[in-house]
C-alpha cells in the first residue's frame, strides 16, 4: 500500500467508531495539554530566574574563608569566638597580598567588596529619589536596553527611574548627566558626585536598580569614608580572573581549598534558585506524565479494540495480498492519528490558556512581580513535545498492531 | 512483474498452472493430529474450470487454501507457473496473492460501511498499484462488466446477497488475475441469483481465467470442465 493510502485508511478507520475515537483523543488532548502547560510554566520561570541572574560573570569570584560563619534566615548559627582572636576566618589585608603574589597567573585582580550608601539621585530641575547602588564588578553583563555597562565616572540605570528623572525613554537617558548623594559611613553628612548615564537596564528583581563601577565606587568612599575603602577585615573578597578553562578552574579551586578558601562564582550562588526551577519542573512534568500514560491506556485500547473488531479485514487484507507490515502499520497509523489529532487540538489549547493565565495571574498572584510572564510557550516547547506525544502514540500501539500482523489469514476470516 | 518472470521461466509444461504433489496437511500436535488432507495430487491447466466437491469437513477447504497460499502442507509440494511454493518468499507470495489470484467467498467479506467503489478498489490498494483516478475507472468498467455500475457509491451493507456476490466477483476481477478461487460462491444465494453468478463466473472462465471452485452442491460441479472429489482428505473421484 501507497503510504498516503495507509494514512488515508487509518484515519477513516478511526472514524468508524467516532464515540471512542472522541474519548480516546479527548485523553490525549488532556495529557498534552498538561504536559504543555508544565513546559511553559517550567518556562516562564526559568526565564524569570535567568532574566534576574544571568547577570554575573563567570570570571568573578566571591572568596570566603572556610568555617566562616555563614548567616542565613531563619537559622541560628552558633557564635565563635576564634572569629574574633585570631582571625582566621575573616581576610586581612596581608591575604589580599598573597592571593595577588600565589595566583598572579590566575588572578587579575582583588576587591574589597565596596558599598554605596546612597542618599539620593536626582536631575537638575527634577524631584530627588533614592534608591539602592550596588558595584558591578568587570566582565559583568547587564539585560540592556539600551546603552552600556558603566566605566569609570559612569552609571547604570534600571528602567524605573528613565521616567521619574524626566527622560522621553531609555534611548534619551543615555548619556545625560546626573547628581548622586552619598552618605558618610556615620550617614550623617553626604556628598554630591556627578556621574553620567552609560546605560539602562530592564528592571531586575536581583540585582541593584543603580550600578556604578568598581573604580567609580572605589573612588567616591575615599572621598565619603576613607577607612572602608582599605578595611582592616573583610568577610569575604571579589576576585576577578583571567579566562579559564574548566579544567583550569577546577584546579585553582582545588588550591584555594586546600588554603582553607572558598570560591562561590555567581552561578554557584544562585544554585538554589535553579534547583528550585528544576525541581519544579520536575514535579510539573511528573504529573503530565501520569496524565498522559492514562492516555497511552485509551490508545492501546483503541487499538485493541479496532483489531478485535476488524479481525475479519485484517484477515480479508492478509488474502489479497497484504503484508505483515502492512497491517502493523495501518494499525499504528491510527495511533498516531489519534495522537496527532489530539495534539493538534492540544496546540490550539495551550495557546488559548496563554492568553488566559498569564493576565490572570498578573490580576491575582503576580500582581507585584508584572515582568514574571508565568506561562511562556515556545515553538521549541511545541515541537519537543509532539515528538513525545508521537512516540508515546507509537509505543502504545506497538504490541497490539504487532499481534494483529501475525493473525493467520484463515483464522481471522473465521473469525466471529 | 513477478509473475511474468514466474510464466517466462515456465518453458517445459507451458500449459499447467497449478501442480499438486502429494499434498498433506495434519493439524494440531501429535497426540491430537489431524489429518485434513492426506496425499493429494493432480494437475490444472491454464483456463481450465475445475471443482473441488466434497462434503463439510472433507478437507476441500484446507485445499483450497493452500493452492491459493493461504496455508501451507505439512508435507508435499506445490507448483504454481512450475514454481515451487515453498520456495517462494512471503513478499513472492503476498504479491502472488495480490497480483494473479482473485478470491470469491461464500461470506463475501465485504466491508460493510464502505461503498461498493471503495470495496472493489481494495486489491488495488493493497498492492500499491495505480493511481486513485485509474483504480477508479478501472472498477468502473469492472463493475459495469458485473452490471452493478448503478450501485457503485452505495454502502456494501445495503445490498442484497446477489449484488454483494457481483461485488465481490468485481474485487476479485480488479487485479486482473489468471486464477480466481471461489469458494462455495453461490452458497448464500438464491437459485436466480445463484445462476446469474454461476453465469458471470463461467463467463470470465471462457475469457481464459483459470476457474477454482470449491462446492458441496454436484450441480454446479458438473458445469465445470473437471472435478476433483475429496472425501476424508483423499481424492477419490477425479475427472
Amino acid at each position: 500500500m501507497k503510504i498516503k493510502d495507509i494514512i488515508s485508511t487509518s484515519n477513516n478507520n478511526l472514524f468508524r467508531n467516532k464515540t471512542r475515537t472522541i474519548l480516546t483523543t479527548l485523553a490525549v488532548v488532556i495529557g498534552s495539554v498538561t504536559l504543555l502547560v508544565a513546559e511553559s510554566v517550567g518556562n516562564g520561570f526559568e526565564q524569570y530566574v535567568s532574566n534576574n541572574l544571568e547577570t554575573g560573570s563567570a570570571r568573578v569570584f566571591r572568596l570566603t574563608k572556610k568555617g566562616a560563619d555563614t548567616y542565613k534566615y531563619g537559622e541560628i548559627t552558633k557564635f565563635k569566638d576564634s572569629d574574633k582572636e585570631d582571625g582566621t576566618q575573616v581576610f586581612r589585608s596581608s591575604d589580599v597580598g598573597y592571593l595577588k603574589n600565589t595566583y598572579s597567573s590566575v588572578i587579575k585582580d582583588v576587591f574589597y567588596p565596596q558599598y554605596i550608601n546612597l542618599a539620593s539621585i536626582s536631575r537638575n530641575g527634577y524631584e530627588k529619589f533614592t534608591g539602592y547602588a550596588g558595584v558591578i564588578y568587570p566582565d559583568t553583563s547587564a539585560k540592556l536596553i539600551s546603552g552600556k555597562v558603566p566605566e569609570f565616572n559612569q552609571i547604570l540605570i534600571s528602567q524605573e527611574y528613565v521616567e521619574p528623572l524626566g527622560f522621553i525613554n531609555a534611548d534619551d537617558a543615555v548619556g545625560k548627566v546626573v547628581t548622586i548623594n552619598v552618605w558618610d559611613n556615620k550617614q550623617q553628612e553626604s556628598k554630591e558626585f556627578s556621574l553620567v548615564i552609560s546605560g539602562v537596564a530592564h528592571k531586575s528583581e536581583s540585582t541593584y536598580p543603580l550600578q556604578i563601577s568598581y573604580e567609580t565606587a572605589t573612588y567616591i568612599n575615599q572621598i565619603v569614608s576613607p577607612q572602608s575603602v582599605n578595611p582592616q577585615s573583610s568577610n569575604y573578597l571579589q576576585i576577578y580572573t583571567n579566562e579559564l578553562s574548566k579544567t583550569e578552574l577546577a584546579e585553582f579551586k582545588e588550591k584555594l581549598s586546600n588554603a582553607g578558601i572558598e570560591a562561590s562564582s555567581y552561578e554557584d550562588q544562585n544554585k538554589e534558585m535553579f534547583q528550585i526551577v528544576d525541581i519544579l519542573r520536575a514535579i510539573m512534568l511528573g504529573v503530565a506524565a501520569i496524565s498522559l500514560a492514562v492516555a497511552t491506556f485509551g490508545i492501546v485500547n483503541t487499538v485493541l479494540m479496532g483489531i478485535l473488531e476488524r479481525t475479519k479485514e485484517i484477515g480479508l487484507i492478509k488474502a489479497l495480498g497484504g503484508s505483515k507490515k502492512l497491517i502493523f502499520q495501518l494499525f499504528t497509523f491510527e495511533a498516531l492519528c489519534i495522537g496527532f489529532w489530539g495534539y493538534t487540538i492540544s496546540v490550539f489549547l495551550a495557546i488559548i490558556l496563554g492568553f488566559i493565565i498569564n493576565p490572570i495571574s498578573h490580576m491575582t498572584f503576580l500582581k507585584d512581580i508584572k515582568e514574571f510572564t508565568l506561562y511562556v510557550l515556545t515553538p521549541f516547547s511545541v515541537i519537543k513535545i509532539f515528538f513525545v506525544v508521537m512516540a508515546v502514540s507509537f509505543c502504545a500501539s506497538f504490541f497490539p498492531s504487532r499481534k494483529a500482523s501475525k493473525l493467520d489469514p484463515i483464522e481471522a476470516l473465521r473469525s466471529e | 512483474m513477478l509473475v511474468t518472470l514466474l510464466i517466462m521461466s515456465n518453458n517445459k509444461s507451458e500449459n499447467i498452472i497449478i501442480e499438486a504433489k502429494n499434498l498433506t496437511r495434519i493439524y494440531g500436535g501429535k497426540d491430537e493430529a489431524c489429518k485434513a488432507l492426506d496425499g493429494v495430487s493432480f494437475t490444472i491447466k491454464k483456463g481450465e474450470s475445475v471443482a473441488i466437491i466434497g462434503k463439510s469437513g472433507s478437507g476441500k477447504s484446507t485445499l483450497m487454501h493452500i493452492l491459493a497460499c493461504l496455508d501451507k502442507p505439512t508435507s508435499g509440494e506445490l507448483l504454481i507457473n512450475g514454481i515451487d511454493v515453498s520456495k517462494m518468499s512471503e513478499k513472492q507470495q503476498e504479491i502472488l496473492r495480490g497480483e494473479s489470484f482473485g478470491f470469491v467467498f461464500q461470506q463475501f467479506f465485504l466491508n460493510p460501511n464502505d461503498t461498493v467503489l471503495e470495496n472493489v478498489v481494495l486489491p488495488l490498494k493493497i498492492i500499491g498499484k495505480d493511481s486513485k483516478k485509474i483504480r477508479e475507472e478501472k472498477s468502473i468498467a469492472i463493475l459495469n462488466e458485473v452490471d452493478i455500475l448503478n450501485k457503485k457509491n452505495n454502502k456494501s451493507k445495503n445490498l442484497s446477497g446477489g449484488q454483494k456476490q457481483r461485488v465481490c466477483i468485481a474485487r476479485a476481477l480488479i487485479s486482473n488475475p489468471q486464477i480466481i478461487f471461489a469458494d462455495e460462491p453461490t452458497g448464500n444465494l438464491d437459485s436466480v441469483n445463484g445462476e446469474t453468478i454461476e453465469k458471470i463466473l463461467f463467463g470470465l472462465n471462457k475469457k481464459g481465467i483459470t476457474l477454482i471452485l470449491v462446492t458441496h452442491d454436484q450441480d454446479l460441479a458438473k458445469k465445470c470442465q473437471r472435478q476433483i472429489s475429496i472425501k476424508d482428505g483423499k481424492i477419490v473421484k477425479k475427472l
